[in-house]
């Protein structure tokens, strides 16, 4: 089925390349320099994850920026478009997190730099959403996106923790097996 | 050392019957989905598309170009299937979402470990993933009923 069903996929594929430059103007939540940086750090994880939470910090920080200048305008739809950069930027960490796990890297250390960008993210966002409780006309636009933000966020500090206690103890019982 | 024979013809034959497996469980999976009640199939779908993700990934990095570009082709159709599932049966919408979301995640981050001249079938990829998940997310809030 694949196979068949695979020419008629790689002809639609292929025509997909004629479109190369419609899809270099798609969105990539990554500037060239960023990506330039993470190809450099591609073999590298402590490095890799470190670049990621700066990029998520850096989008949290364009927010909170773009919330407290009164000159803004269109504010929901920007906020709605730089909740959304955090979010993809966000789950590109946890892809290389579980890329990096299925390599058997060992992240004990990165894990908890990330439990901390977790912790900092968390706080951030739950302020975020408590301040706006009160502005209810202005949330509609991104309600559903902040509850999915903080949701992820919430969810992947439990599962960036459960990680770190599960890399530990395999350390544990490593150094015990050596002689 | 009279074992040495049978032996390596047994991991042979375990080996090339795990290999015929792991083929056949892709297949199976792909049956099962295409037989599943309506509202199982989109998560059945989603599992398939992730699957070949993951495959995708894999050929990539080991330089296999063109079976990628398969894997990949078929990771956009079980994604079309699940999101097609997901609105006739009104279930899974908000997982699928999620699950779009986190797989074009992926395809970003596989598409820049890539050459230029091989990036584009990845990202037109994503892009049709998050086209897929805008149209959820329509129908989610009402405007794509």
């Amino acid at each position: 089925m694949i196979s068949t069903s695979g020419k008629l996929a790689r002809l639609m594929l292929g025509l997909s390349l004629l479109s190369t430059v419609w899809a270099q103007r798609r969105r990539d939540p990554l500037n060239p320099v960023e990506a330039d940086q993470l190809r450099d750090a591609a073999q590298e994880p402590a490095e890799r994850l470190k670049l990621y939470i700066e990029f998520a910090r850096t989008r949290l920080a364009s927010l909170e920026q773009m919330r407290a200048d009164p000159k803004v305008t269109n504010r929901p739809q920007q906020t709605h478009d730089r909740l959304q950069n955090f979010l993809d930027v966000y789950d590109e960490l946890n892809d290389n997190i579980d890329t990096f796990v299925g390599r058997k890297a060992d992240l004990r250390k990165p894990l908890k730099t990330v439990i901390d960008a977790d912790t900092e993210f968390q706080a951030k966002l739950r302020a975020l959403k408590s301040s706006l409780d009160a502005s209810k006309d202005e949330t509609k636009e991104y309600d559903f996106l902040l509850t999915s933000v903080v949701e992820t966020v919430d969810s992947s500090l439990q599962d960036h923790r459960q990680l770190l206690s599960e890399q530990e103890e395999a350390a544990k019982h490593k150094k015990k097996e050596k002689p | 050392m009279r074992f040495r024979t049978p032996i390596t013809a047994i991991l042979l034959a375990t080996s090339l019957l795990a290999f015929a497996f792991k083929q056949e469980t892709l297949q199976e999976m792909i049956a099962r989905a295409d037989a599943a009640r309506l509202e199982d199939r989109p998560a059945l779908y989603v599992e398939i598309a992730e699957r070949q993700l993951k495959s995708a990934d894999q050929l990539y990095t080991a330089g296999k170009l063109d079976d990628a570009q398969t894997a990949l082709a078929d990771v956009v159709t079980y994604s079309e299937k699940a999101h097609d599932t997901s609105i006739q049966s009104g279930k899974r919408l908000k997982n699928t979402e999620i699950d779009f979301r986190k797989m074009a995640a992926k395809l970003r981050d596989i598409k820049r470990n890539l050459n230029f001249d091989d990036q584009a079938p990845v990202q037109a990829a994503a892009d049709r993933l998050e086209n897929l998940r805008t149209d959820l997310l329509s129908h989610m809030f009402g405007k794509g009923k």
